[in-house]
């Protein structure tokens, strides 16, 4: 008997703590296929879009969920919908362009018909031509539209799953981030676009990287020289009970001299000067005064504060070792004509030519090239602490959360170690 | 040919050698300094939304471009070779002109391996006098998922 590929790995945990991750992860073809289902078709719910991107009936965006192609809508009704974008009849495409408005979905194909929600409306020439031919008599079209996803939105953020049994989104979320998107989502939002970036390497390396605020101030000179995000500011990590879901923060505020803390530990902060500094003008708008909150969703969403910018992204995987990210970015429907155009330059920072996002697709290529073909080395995640994962950390040199990104994958994955923490 | 298509022809082609010779400051020159150079997803410029993936409103968030690219940035070492066609100039007067072209940007990294890295259009206008400088440059790009990442102006 064949072991499961899963049942094969679980055994390479170094330590049970999620403190050493072996790097064969992020490279295993037959893992990648059962965290498609296990994880993106299980029991998770997914971020589909907002539904500030589809406000009129009709309205409708294709997204994915893992690989899944997925068509997310507004019914007439008011009601926000999602199914597999794929005929029930030979599994086409159905609805190929990206955005739209439509009464109804039509198969190219052999031009099967579906209502807004997905379900089969019509089968041409399903009785045939003059008695003969035609679909069986018990050809029933309820049983044959296309799958149907269960969504749930929150403050207009939309989420999606395919699991029959699966806790409600707010307890999937749990309290930390239900009050973060409300906190982000307080007031009506307007889209202000798009940025995408493919990224070469494997989707767990960014979910790691958004979770990992050590890199922080140290990859990205850019933050760090301006104080948009130091590790020495006073910050932290907030993570739901079962650490599925992480929200990052700093202040401005320092824990120390934060230029000369840096010079020690030999880290350049202070060489870069700006002709034009309107890029990091900032009007704080959030009442708890942070200026950066970065959090992530297990296991396909990222929300974004840094200063003014604000932006949903989503991760799509593409294979083992590639994943594209979607950045959505928005504002208030209330900003001024100078709020807009400060949010417009402060997305210079974000994004594949962002001052800062940039970056993380050069660190996770190549932790990716460096990794490949390795069968039993792993890497490390021992900042900040060993053992039992804590549901907050008060500093930021850690790598805690990243963790317990681990602790729930594995959960999902049946590839608990031993006495593992969750 | 016109004497501002061959203006814009010109610059044009100092445009992409500057990009490609890594004279990046030299690059910045080209631009008047009430200028602006944006890179804007075709996605964006479709659905009529303001974002772009880069926005750089005067000469000088050019010039900062490049000095962040010079000084702070980390990404990745390659090589770019621009091609451009089909430059048009829409219209002109003596002082200035509308243009735009086809471009693509292949991109080689330190063992040779070259992958086509973006391509799109780009539309600008120039000022003709007393030197002929790019007023406003949006690079329009049809490849808008970018691969891996964009650092260097395209």
């Amino acid at each position: 008997m064949t072991v499961p590929i899963t049942e094969e790995l679980k055994a390479l945990w170094p330590r049970n703590d999620y403190s050493r991750v072996p790097y064969r992860y992020y490279h295993d073809e037959a893992l990648y296929q059962e965290e498609l289902e296990r994880i993106f078709r299980g029991p998770t719910w997914n971020y589909l879009c907002l539904e500030a991107e589809i406000p009129k009936p009709g309205d409708y965006r294709t997204t994915l969920v893992g690989e899944t192609p997925v068509v997310v809508t507004r019914k007439d009704d008011g009601v926000v919908a999602a199914f597999v974008n794929r005929c029930g009849h030979r599994g086409a495409i159905v609805r190929r362009e990206a955005f739209g408005n439509a009464k109804e979905h039509i198969c190219v194909y052999h031009r099967w018909s579906y209502a807004q929600d997905g379900s089969l409306t019509g089968v041409p020439f399903r009785r045939g031509v003059g008695g003969k031919g035609g679909m069986p008599e018990d050809f029933d079209p309820k049983q044959n539209g296309m799958q149907k996803l269960t969504v749930r939105s929150i403050r207009g953020v939309v989420f999606g799953t395919f699991a029959a049994e699966v806790e409600t989104l707010e307890a999937y979320l749990g309290p930390v981030m239900v009050a973060h998107i409300e906190r982000l989502m307080h007031k009506p939002i307007r889209i202000l676009g798009y940025q995408r970036q493919t990224v070469y390497g494997n989707w767990k390396l960014y979910m790691e990287n958004v979770r990992d605020s050590y890199h922080g101030g140290l990859l990205h000179e850019f933050q760090n020289t301006f104080g948009i995000s130091r590790v020495t500011q006073v910050g932290g990590a907030r993570m739901d009970a079962r650490h599925r879901h992480h929200v990052t923060y700093s202040s401005a505020q320092e824990a120390g001299d934060g230029t000369q803390l840096h010079k020690d530990a030999g880290v350049e902060n202070d060489r870069l000067r700006l002709a034009d500094a309107s890029l990091l003008e900032y009007k704080p708008e959030f009442a708890d005064n942070q200026q950066l909150t970065i959090s992530s969703v297990f296991p396909n969403a990222v929300f974004q504060q840094i200063r003014n910018c604000l932006a949903t992204r989503q991760l799509r995987p593409r294979g083992v070792g590639e994943f594209d990210l979607l950045f959505t970015i928005y504002g208030y429907e209330d900003d001024t004509p100078g709020m807009l155009a400060m949010r417009l330059v402060q997305a210079n920072m974000i994004g594949p030519a962002g001052y800062i996002s940039m970056e993380d697709g050069e660190a996770i290529e190549i932790v990716q090239r460096a990794t490949k073909g390795e069968r039993t080395i792993s890497g490390l995640l021992e900042m900040g602490g060993l053992g039992p994962i804590p549901d907050e950390i008060k500093f930021r040199t850690s790598e805690v959360s990243i963790r317990g990104f681990w602790s729930y994958y594995a959960s999902l994955m049946n590839m608990e170690p031993e006495g593992a923490p969750r | 040919m016109s004497a501002a298509l061959s203006a814009v022809t010109a610059l044009l082609a100092d445009y992409c050698a500057h990009l490609d010779a890594d004279r990046l400051e030299a690059w910045c020159e080209l631009f008047a300094e009430d200028s602006t150079y944006r890179i804007v997803p075709r996605e964006n410029r479709v659905q009529n939304l303001p974002a772009a993936i880069l926005h750089l409103a005067n000469r000088n968030m050019i010039r900062d471009r490049v000095t962040v690219l010079r000084t702070a940035a980390v990404y990745n070492i390659h090589v770019d070779r621009h091609m451009t066609s089909a430059i048009r100039v829409l219209e002109s007067d003596a002082r200035s002109a509308k243009y735009e072209a086809n471009f693509c940007v292949f991109q080689s990294d330190q063992e040779g391996r070259t992958k086509l890295f973006c391509t799109g259009m780009y539309e600008g206008e120039v000022s003709l006098a007393p030197i002929p400088l790019i007023t406003r440059q949006e690079v329009i790009v049809d490849t808008f998922s970018i691969p891996a990442l964009l650092a260097v102006p395209i």
